[in-house]
């Protein structure tokens, strides 16, 4: 009688324990991240994703998870190809100004990654959907991002990865920064047909460009990431080496190189202005981005 | 009227002339050599005077960018001004202004559409577009509000160009919507930017702008006449229909080509007959000229304005005119005479 109720006992405390560890369990697989929306509570580690933004989805590559959706504006060529070999396929959910909803939650994510600058408005609508994480990325900078790229890697439980890669970029970077060895200042700008914009230290290419430790021709710490510049501001500009990405076929450049001061340019004298990707360089902003763009100006400068 | 009245009046409206006169003419020495990284001096501009050489950076910027730059500012403010006071007498309304021919918007709409590449417009190039654009702009607001009809209705043309406008505004958004990397660049034209200019320009609106002008010119009488009304002006002996068809296409081809080189710049076709009104009289031989002498003095201060506003950096002029224009124009409204 007295083993019975023993025995009864020993159930009892092992039920009450075993739920008790399961609980805490439970409560240990509880992600809280915070961000610029506030704090959001993951119970599970996300599976399916939905990313609004190309920074995002770099830093999904860099995790080792492939968002099953992306704000691409319906052009899968617009994200660069190194990311694009580490991802399988996604759907399109729109335009990253204004996203589709409707597409977002037919794909019944678990997680959306949006983007501080662009969906601040629609982040209570988004937070129905799935669990929101609200990160920068319009106007980050490359140390900006780092940062972000550690808070999605927390919220798909992959720190470790994303850490061990980043110590590699880190090291990476070092080294394309020891090859480069130049006092050249560097500058990318975005041409249109209707102007130049010039991409400070502020913005994700000038600030890969600092990292590497290239000068900025811009005179003093500009505030702004893009900088609207004429053919006179150019000219006092004066960088030794232009990277141009060009948004249309005929740019206000070629305009320049007709006027008599176009001579008066280094980089006209010289032939360093180059034509990069502007898909790369002014619009995918993630880590793998920038080892791109950082290999590709060491390889310029080694010339 | 005494003769000592007249002469007043008279030497009244010579002294206002004379202090625009000035204005514009230190606005575009001024813009000459102001807020240059080249440190740009009087210095400069006497030597380039007097001692040109073509070696000198400092004399090739003044020459080659400044120059152009401050004197298609004049000859758009021009262009604008002149529009705004054909505008106003056409229509018998002081709030009347070329944007209310629904130019601008659709001059900015086939420009817009034109960046996101679409079918046949990426082929011509962007200055015809938006000419032909400005045209189609112009055309649809007459068409719709009567304009060439035998009774003009002026509320009803008033009434096409907003709901026009409105069309082609969101055309215009919606591009901005869809090419959103595009849309920085469309959205710096959209606010009216001299900072593209060149001697290209110039020689492209010059001879346009003076055809125009000339043709604006030789409606003064004519508008003088219509401000009785249409049936005492035609009974006056005023041929109507043909002064309105002179008008429309002095107002479309001037303000055409300043929205084509400039983007829109606001305001100007505004509030320069008004000031013009208010220095001056009524009598559109004054008023339609010296309209756009005030219009050249205001585009040249905004242009040297917009300079100072961002250092190195380069802000639309239509956002100074719009920040000089709101005031001006809400003192003038204040101040009009209750009649």
């Amino acid at each position: 009688m007295v083993v019975i109720v023993c025995k009864r006992v020993g159930y009892f405390i092992a039920l009450i324990s075993m739920s008790f560890l399961a609980a805490f369990a439970a409560v240990a697989a509880e992600v809280v991240i915070k961000h610029d929306g506030g704090q959001t509570t993951l119970t599970t580690t996300p599976q399916r994703v939905v990313v609004l933004g190309y920074s995002f989805v770099d830093a999904l590559a860099v995790a080792g998870v492939s968002p099953i959706g992306i704000a691409d504006e319906g052009d899968k060529s617009r994200v660069i190809a190194r990311v694009r070999a580490k991802i399988g396929d996604w759907q399109s959910v729109g335009s990253r100004y204004q996203p589709s909803l409707e597409a977002i939650s037919s794909l019944k994510p678990d997680l959306i990654i949006a983007d501080t600058g662009r969906h601040q408005s629609i982040y209570q609508d988004l937070s129905r959907i799935a669990p929101t994480l609200l990160l920068k990325n319009r106007g980050v900078s490359y140390q900006e991002n780092i940062a972000v790229m550690r808070v999605i890697a927390r919220a798909l439980n992959k720190t470790e990865q994303v850490s061990a890669r980043l110590q590699r970029h880190h090291a990476l970077i070092k080294s394309l920064k020891a090859q480069i060895k130049s006092e050249a200042s560097v500058q990318f700008a975005i041409l249109t047909d209707k102007g130049m914009w010039l991409h400070s230290p502020k913005s994700y290419a000038g600030s890969v460009l600092k990292a590497l430790g290239l000068a900025s021709p811009i005179a003093g710490s500009p505030k702004q990431s893009y900088l609207q510049t004429s053919f006179e501001q150019l000219l006092k500009t004066n960088p030794d080496w232009l990277l141009v990405g060009k948004y249309s076929e005929v740019t206000v450049l070629d305009k320049w190189q007709t006027s008599p001061l176009w001579r008066m340019l280094s980089v006209a004298k010289t032939k360093q202005l180059v034509t990069v990707s502007p898909m790369l360089w002014s619009l995918a902003t993630g880590m793998l981005a920038a080892e791109q763009m950082a290999e590709e100006i060491t390889q310029l400068l080694k010339e | 009227m005494s003769t000592a009245t007249v002469r007043i009046i008279n030497s009244r409206y010579w002294a206002s002339g004379t202090v625009m006169a000035l204005l514009l003419m230190a606005a575009f020495v001024f813009s000459l050599i102001s807020q240059s990284q080249f440190g740009l001096s009087f210095d400069d501009l006497w030597l380039t005077l007097s001692a040109p050489d073509p070696a000198s950076l400092n004399q090739q910027v003044i020459l080659s960018l400044r120059l152009p730059r401050s004197l298609v500012a004049c000859l758009i403010g021009v262009n604008l001004g002149i529009a705004g006071a054909l505008m106003q007498g056409l229509t018998r309304n002081p709030l009347a202004s070329p944007t209310l021919f629904a130019i601008n918007s659709g001059a900015a709409c086939l420009m817009a559409l034109s960046s996101i590449g679409l079918g046949l417009f990426s082929d011509l190039p962007i200055e015809l577009i938006t000419f032909i654009g400005a045209f189609i702009g112009g055309s649809l607001v007459l068409w719709l509000g009567g304009g060439l009809s035998s009774q003009l209705n002026p509320l009803r043309l008033i009434l096409a160009g907003i709901a026009i406008n409105a069309l082609f505004s969101s055309f215009t958004r919606a591009v901005l919507i869809i090419a959103d990397d595009k849309a920085y660049s469309l959205l710096h034209w959209l606010s009216g930017s001299l900072s593209e200019i060149d001697w290209a320009s110039w020689s492209q609106l010059w001879p346009v702008s003076l055809v125009a002008m000339v043709l604006a010119l030789t409606t003064c009488r004519g508008l003088n006449l219509a401000s009785l009304g249409d049936q005492s002006a035609a009974s006056l002996g005023l041929n109507v229909l043909n002064l309105r068809l002179r008008v429309c296409c002095a107002i479309l081809v001037l303000t055409a080509i300043s929205v084509t080189l400039a983007g829109p710049i606001v305001f100007v076709g505004l509030i320069a007959p008004h000031i013009c009104r208010r220095l001056f009289n009524h009598n559109h031989f004054l008023v339609v000229p010296l309209s756009g002498l005030i219009g050249a003095c205001i585009v040249s201060v905004a242009d040297l304005l917009s300079r100072f506003v961002v250092p190195q950096a380069e802000t639309p002029v239509g956002i100074i005119t719009a920040l000089i224009g709101t005031p001006i124009f809400i003192y003038l409204a204040l101040k009009e005479p209750a009649s």
